[in-house]
């Protein structure tokens, strides 16, 4: 096959995954209004016991930002796999010639790109209401970190899938994962006040490094050492998800999908 | 006439009966999910705990700390009936059956609060993982003040969400969207029933006084911690409470009475 005939074939699962999100404009509403509601809420009840500031507003939004795409990052491609087996699509995808890294792949850039689009619309007010012009042109590299971000998460999801297969309860699964992750996030409190040992997961996981690296271009303290490790998370956890869906893809071309 | 009442109202009943043992059939008929509510509700407790800390809340007194529990336990009451019902609702329009209560003459009514009733199973789990998560995370003894007054309290706001589901139901059906209605209801209706105490704030003592939604969840709350919140008599929320869960019946009724005759007369038996 040509380039040319991959990147067709690659353009057209996205604008069909693009469709089948388009289907329910109101997911996209809630995809911008959900920060709000949670970092408002939070604020609105922490402000009972302390003063809450625009920083400290702009901090736990961003943190609530990072956790909310995230989690719908690492729910992706579990998600895509378990809902193509419920369907009676997987087998046949995985039959045809094209490879399953593709569809994934493709179909993982479209979620990338709306979870970025949202977090851009949805910081957009808030960052201009505390910082002016300048926090709205530093908020156009943490688009890039974002993109980076989720690379890492999408190879934790890919990595889930292979334990999805396995399970019929889907929904169970992830939502242990949902809410270990995001305790484990680091994004939305300080770090130091946790036991050591949690400290260091917290720290080994990227959404603290894209938390981190973000919030510090958006505040212009600059970047910190945490952009090398979310570099180095972006390579292991994406070999670690491919590598564990390859070796589920090879079961199930030998014995079918169960 | 009395014999005929009489009849009528056992093969009412008899019909709830079945559809609440139908309901609780299904809620445990997925173990793994109910394993992973008992494993995730401490996580999330922890998780917005640490956020407050974020927001620099250093200190929480033992007061607070039984206060942001019964916050904590109405939140999970709201998510569970909205999440139950409109997910719920949509899963039965897409497996059909919907499309066979509507087509068997079942009332939706019926079908809707035995199923609804089937979830004080998960009400009661959910309250004690989050009293078990709340005395393991912070050492901290759930009170109980009035032990009577609160399984009345909770009868109510069952009863209140009960009706107040399934006239939501109504707008997924309508909506044909549970998770963007039930997103937004979710954030909405807590703050109007109750869910914030009035202790932290004068105007949200208002709305907890006010807002006929509140009085069940402000009473629960009361008799746990045996405080008046709204400076009521505590007979007279009682009062309140009950009318206004008479008020969301009778609306209940109308809502689904005119959503089954507009499924009815335009074909959609199955929502679809």
């Amino acid at each position: 096959m040509r380039l040319r005939d991959w990147l067709s074939l690659f353009w057209a699962i996205m604008l069909n995954e693009l469709r089948i999100i388009a289907r329910e404009p109101g997911g996209l509403v809630i995809l911008l209004l959900m920060p709000y509601l949670v970092a408002g809420g939070m604020a609105f009840m922490a402000s009972f016991f302390t003063r809450v500031s625009g920083i400290d507003f702009i901090r736990e939004f961003i943190g609530f930002e990072v956790v909310m795409v995230s989690m719908i990052m690492v729910q992706t491609g579990a998600r895509f796999i378990s809902e193509e087996r419920s369907g009676g699509r997987l087998e046949h995808l995985i039959a045809t010639p094209v490879s399953m890294y593709i569809i994934l792949f493709a179909t993982s850039i479209v979620m990338v790109i709306v979870n970025i689009s949202a977090y851009l619309v949805a910081s957009l007010p808030v960052i201009y209401g505390v910082f002016g012009v300048i926090g709205l042109l530093r908020l156009i590299p943490t688009l890039v970190i974002m993109f980076i971000g989720l690379m890492p998460l999408y190879g934790i999801g890919l990595a889930l899938a292979g334990v999805v297969v396995r399970l019929r309860d889907v929904d169970a699964l992830m939502n242990v994962v949902t809410a270990l992750l995001s305790v484990l996030s680091g994004a939305t409190y300080p770090i130091y006040i946790l036991p050591k040992w949690v400290d260091a997961v917290v720290v080994a996981l990227p959404m603290y490094q894209m938390y981190q690296t973000a919030l510090g271009i958006v505040m212009g303290s600059g970047v910190t050492g945490l952009i090398y490790g979310l570099a180095a998370s972006t390579v292991a956890y994406l070999a670690l998800g491919v590598f564990t869906y390859g070796r589920v893809e090879r079961d199930m071309l030998k014995g079918g999908v169960k | 006439m009395v014999g005929l009442r009489e009849t009528c109202l056992r093969v009412v009943l008899s019909r709830i009966a079945l559809e609440f043992q139908r309901g609780v059939r299904l809620l445990f008929s997925k173990p793994a999910e109910n394993i992973a509510f008992v494993i995730s509700a401490p996580l999330w407790l922890a998780f917005f705990i640490l956020t407050l800390r974020g927001y620099g809340v250093v200190r929480l007194s033992q007061t607070d700390l039984q206060l942001f529990l019964w916050v904590a336990y109405a939140f999970t009451l709201y998510s569970t009936w909205l999440w139950g019902f409109g997910h719920g609702i949509m899963d039965e329009g897409y497996d059909g059956v919907l499309e066979y209560v509507l087509a068997g003459g079942e009332g939706l009514l019926t079908h809707f609060t035995g199923w609804g009733l089937a979830l004080i199973t998960y009400e009661l789990m959910d309250l004690a993982v989050i009293a078990a998560s709340f005395t393991v995370l912070f050492n901290t003894p759930v009170m109980f003040i009035n032990p009577i007054l609160f399984a009345t309290s909770i009868l109510l706001v069952t009863l209140e969400l009960l009706f107040t589901s399934v006239i939501y139901s109504m707008l997924v059906i309508r909506l044909r969207s549970n998770w963007v209605v039930t997103n937004i209801v979710q954030f909405i209706l807590p703050t109007l029933g109750g869910l914030i105490p009035g202790e932290v704030n004068g105007y949200v003592r208002l709305i907890n006084r006010y807002s006929p939604l509140a009085y069940p969840v402000v009473l629960m709350r009361e008799s746990a911690l045996g405080i008046n919140e709204i400076n009521i008599p505590l007979p007279m929320q009682l009062l309140y409470s009950v009318v206004i869960i008479i008020a969301l019946a009778l609306l209940a009724w109308l809502t689904v009475t005119l959503t089954t005759i507009r499924l009815r007369s335009s074909g959609q038996l199955g929502l679809y």
